[in-house]
């Protein structure tokens, strides 16, 4: 082979290479990227009732599908919807697959050092999804036994903590779990109580007991350092709430008024 | 770029990838056995069991080597019920054992004749000759597609994960979910894999060697 | 055993099918023109060129698809700055993945080409380049075929690892029915049976390929101790009743 005809052969490797060196796009406020993409994309749980799961028709809805749908509404946006795990919503936000997590997820501290978290829009407490008639009510009868729960959920290092002679187990998709406790896989799954009541109802045989613990707040994720965007989330919450298209929600995907003691302040004097 | 390096991590976790090497190699260990033997008694039957029920031997390999390992681990635990480690085991025995039959009847197929014939006009029964004479040349042949396919299962192994086996993969999903260093720990888990292979393919040179030594000497 | 709920959910999982198959096929041909590149890149007599192209080849044949899939889809967009779709990462692991098969496939192809045909081919006058694309190629190509069906259909199998990344295909559209309606036996069942039926049919179309090319050759050699057993073996029968 030629010396000129393999140096040309070589740039034209060299090309894609090149798009790679390009620079990032400059920051701008996810706020004015997605009015002018005019979409906003949110990560949304697919498998998880109420917060987001699939209907018969094959749609995807739920308790935060609504939440995000008002929020583009108010943006005067479309909405898109990506389907997202415990395990990978943070970095499908961080790396800019979806504009914000509306996905159960729960606020907590080591999260808050990554993501940016809106204020609280629900307050939920957990349970154990169990078989019926298998006497378990607590961390106490669950020594020796087998728990469930999903990667990317804080549950893993709580019952390490409040039961260290249980065994876990690790699955990626929520109804994955469930089915471990109807196939004796698993004694308990430990999860939200939402969704685990409706597990429950869904399947005769289990049910859903105790308080692994106290209830937790969930919030909307954002990726951090971007005050307008969380901001304008906030707003679009706080107008949810006053309005009264939250306690209509509310009623519709968990079947009761919302909890007297949880409110959503508007920050007016 | 903007993302906040911490290599720390690594030191702070290396018990999970300690964790997932160990079980890495369990699993590997274990599938590659249990193949090895799925694979010889199915090859052997393909070349040697009675013609009637040599088509059985073919569809094993033909199904087991067709179906993605995803799927065949989702099968075992899901479907079937077995719990986790014994379904990766079977899944992935399964699925190897249907390549590693193919390796085996390459290895059977280029022993000479003469081999069989001298070992026949010795008086030795078909079983005899395949057990001590053809078997055991065969082997010692296919050592280095072996390796290739011990270094596969290794691969393969990762797609337990899949089903909640922790290893290394799982565990660098679980780092990223505690410490959201996923960079660190996916960088750390190429490399033991890549180790892993290494170690593969220089065992496997010391194998053939060896093997090569005895033949001179017997 | 029930199988009825499979067949209700039928569309929506052959749509995953269909992306199965555009995920396979975008793979091969990326990986086609990938491992080209990596099979001249290691011909080459700089060094520059060669290591890092054999590095590639060698390493990332060690490293399971899996973790290749993981790489793309939640690193790369930190190296880029710029967000991957699901769908992209796929397809991109699937072609950095397969490519180092391919280089291997496409050097096995070029050095099956006579040497002579290229010298005859330069002699007469045509350019480097020119004996490349239209006498060395179209030869290679045909004596890659049966490779690259198998690479293909391995490439098939490997589609259903985007499940972890949540791309729609066939094994995730399977698994999003069983999330909905809980029956495993049946639904995983039937996705290996439906993988088997596509992947067996392109290994019979391989192996026709195979026929096709090596039609005037002399037949294959038969396992000899093979053969020599299923001789003998009523023989033995016989003499030992």
């Amino acid at each position: 082979m030629t010396r000129r005809s393999f140096a040309r052969l070589i740039s034209l490797a060299a090309i894609p290479l090149l798009l790679l060196a390009a620079p990032a796009p400059a920051q701008q406020s996810t706020l004015d990227s997605v009015k002018q993409k005019g979409v906003l994309v949110a990560g949304v749980k697919n498998d998880y009732p109420p917060f987001g799961y699939i209907d018969e028709k094959g749609q995807t809805v739920g308790f935060d599908i609504e939440i995000a749908r008002y929020i583009a509404g108010k943006l005067g946006v479309k909405l898109e919807l990506k389907p997202v795990t415990s395990a990978n919503r943070i970095p499908m936000l961080t790396n800019g697959n979806i504009d914000l997590i509306a996905a159960s997820m729960t606020i907590t501290r080591e999260r808050e050092e990554v993501v940016d978290f809106s204020v609280p829009y629900i307050v939920i407490g957990s349970k154990f999804l169990v078989k019926k008639g298998s006497g378990i009510k607590g961390y106490a009868d669950l020594a020796g036994k087998t728990v469930a729960f999903t990667q990317g959920t804080p549950w893993g290092d709580k019952v390490a903590a409040a039961q260290p002679q249980a065994k876990t187990l690790v699955f990626q998709d929520k109804p994955q779990a469930v089915l471990s406790v109807m196939q004796g896989k698993a004694h308990a799954y430990v999860d939200d109580a939402a969704p685990l009541f409706v597990f429950a109802k869904q399947n005769e045989a289990l049910e859903a007991v105790g308080e692994p613990s106290k209830a937790q707040p969930m919030g909307i994720a954002v990726r951090p350092n971007d005050s307008k965007w969380r901001d304008a989330i906030n707003f679009a919450l706080i107008d949810m709430w006053d309005d009264g298209t939250y306690a209509k929600l509310h009623k519709q995907f968990f079947g009761v008024e919302p909890d007297p003691a949880f409110i959503i302040y508007n920050w007016k004097l | 770029m903007n993302y906040d390096f911490d290599w720390g991590v690594l030191i702070e976790y290396r018990g999970l990838l300690w964790d997932g090497l160990v079980a890495t190699v369990e699993l590997s260990v274990a599938s590659l056995l249990l193949s090895l033997l799925i694979g010889t008694l199915v090859a052997s039957g393909r070349s040697f069991a009675p013609a009637l029920l040599r088509p059985l031997f073919t569809v094993y390999v033909e199904f087991f080597r067709n179906v993605p390992p995803i799927v065949q681990f989702f099968f075992w635990y899901f479907g079937v019920g077995l719990d986790v480690v014994p379904a990766a085991v079977i899944g992935l025995s399964a699925f190897t054992g249907a390549y590693v039959a193919e390796v085996v009847r390459s290895g059977i197929g280029s022993i000479p004749k003469t081999q069989l014939e001298a070992a026949r006009s010795q008086g030795m029964t078909p079983t005899q000759v395949l057990t001590f004479v053809i078997l055991p040349q065969a082997m010692i042949r296919i050592i280095p597609p072996l390796s290739v396919e011990f270094i596969n299962v290794i691969k393969n192994s990762s797609i337990a994960m899949t089903i909640g086996l922790t290893e290394l993969t799982f565990q660098t999903q679980e780092i990223e979910a505690r410490t959201f260093r996923g960079f660190e720990a996916a960088t750390a888990v190429t490399l033991l894999y890549v180790a892993l292979a290494f170690f593969i393919v220089a065992l496997s040179h010391a194998v053939e060697r060896a093997a090569r030594l005895d033949l001179r000497r017997g | 055993m029930d199988f009825s709920p499979v067949i209700r959910n039928l569309p929506y999982m052959l749509q995953g099918l269909q992306l199965t198959f555009l995920l396979a096929l975008v793979g091969m041909s990326g990986s086609l023109v990938g491992g080209t590149v990596l099979a001249l890149l290691r011909l080459s007599p700089y060094r520059l060129l060669r290591w890092p192209a054999a590095v590639y080849v060698d390493a990332v044949r060690m490293i399971p698809l899996i973790m290749v899939i993981f790489w793309i889809f939640f690193l790369l967009p930190i190296l880029t700055g710029r967000p991957v779709s699901a769908t992209s990462a796929a397809m991109i692991a699937l072609v950095a993945f397969n490519s180092s098969y391919m280089a291997e496939v496409v050097r096995a192809g070029l050095m099956s080409v006579p040497k002579g045909l290229g010298e005859a081919a330069r002699s007469s006058g045509l350019s480097f380049f020119q004996n490349l694309l239209l006498i060395t190629f179209p030869i290679a190509f045909r004596n890659m075929l049966p490779a690259i069906v198998s690479r293909f259909i391995a490439l098939f199998m490997g589609t259903s690892l985007a499940y972890v990344i949540g791309v729609t295909e066939f094994f995730r559209a399977a698994n999003n029915i069983n999330n909905r309606i809980f029956r495993p036996f049946e639904i995983y069942l039937f996705v290996a049976v439906v993988y088997f039926v596509c992947c067996w049919s392109l290994s019979l179309l391989s192996r026709w390929i195979e026929r096709r090319l090596a039609a005037g050759e002399r037949p294959a050699k038969q396992d000899q101790t093979a053969l020599s057993l299923r001789i003998e073996a009523p023989a033995i029968a016989a003499r030992a009743r």
